[in-house]
């Protein structure tokens, strides 16, 4: 296949709606074909890496087992919108997860990465 | 020019389906062509062959099954979305032994990697409903 550089944007939060893990499903595959990729949480998706989400109660996959993969399929790097985290009153400290480095975005290098993705899927 | 589109709003529930179906007879009216539909999450809904809305209402799925047959689309519904959700062929209704199965004319199921494909290539890849 091709290798054009894709963005996938995540957007919701980890519970609310079955997105974010398909949004994770669809990261792997791609990354299964060795497509280069990026990933950005904004919004509501910046709560996907809030280090206190925990297994939930709720008859639902823990979604951090998702993200602790993407190491697996050689993505270590994410981007999380800083604007989006100030308007949910969080800090990049409240954020991890294993094996994952969150880079902060402000507004200019989100913009960025969307105008130098070939493709971007919004999940 | 060369489109996807990755639908995943059910049918009715929000906009998204019916504006993909309507964007898609735009991009082929105008002389583009599509590489792909790809049905997901909740857009798999859409390749259901037992809707029967009002008939003072579109139906949807009918729509996109004419669209699809029209034109030979390639229509692919994501094959655990639609396990998950009761979208399934023939053939998943046998393996998984159940009574009746319900994917339309025109569709097929296949997992996520057409949608990897579908970004592969294509120009533009567009979402409904994210």
């Amino acid at each position: 296949m091709e290798q054009k550089q894709s963005l996938y944007i995540c957007r919701h939060t980890p519970l609310q709606s079955s997105l974010a893990r398909d949004a994770l499903d669809a990261i792997l595959a791609a990354a299964v074909y060795d497509q280069p990729l990026e990933i950005l949480f904004s919004g509501e998706g910046v709560l996907q890496l809030a280090k206190n989400l925990s297994a939930p109660s709720v008859q639902q996959k823990d979604l951090r087992k998702n993200l602790m993969a993407l190491p697996m399929f050689d993505i270590t790097r994410v981007h999380v919108c800083t604007r989006s985290l100030a308007e949910r009153n969080l800090s990049l400290e409240q954020l991890g997860v294993d094996g994952l480095e969150i880079e902060p975005s402000d507004a200019a290098a989100c913009q960025q990465l969307i105008a130098s993705a070939h493709t971007v899927l919004s999940f | 020019m060369i489109f996807s589109l990755a639908i995943y709003g059910a049918p009715y529930s929000s906009q998204a389906a019916y504006s993909a179906l309507r964007f898609a007879e735009a991009v082929i009216r105008q002389g583009h062509s599509i590489h792909r539909l790809f049905f997901y999450t909740d857009g798999v809904h859409c390749g259901t062959a037992l809707a029967c809305p009002p008939q003072d209402e579109l139906n949807l799925q009918q729509s996109w099954q004419q669209l699809i047959e029209r034109h030979k689309l390639d229509a692919v519904v994501c094959i655990a979305a639609g396990q998950k959700r009761g979208v399934i062929s023939e053939g998943e209704a046998k393996r998984f032994g159940k009574p009746a199965f319900n994917l339309a004319p025109g569709f097929e199921l296949a997992g996520l990697g057409q949608l990897a494909d579908a970004v592969a290539h294509s120009d533009r890849v567009i979402t409904f409903g994210g």
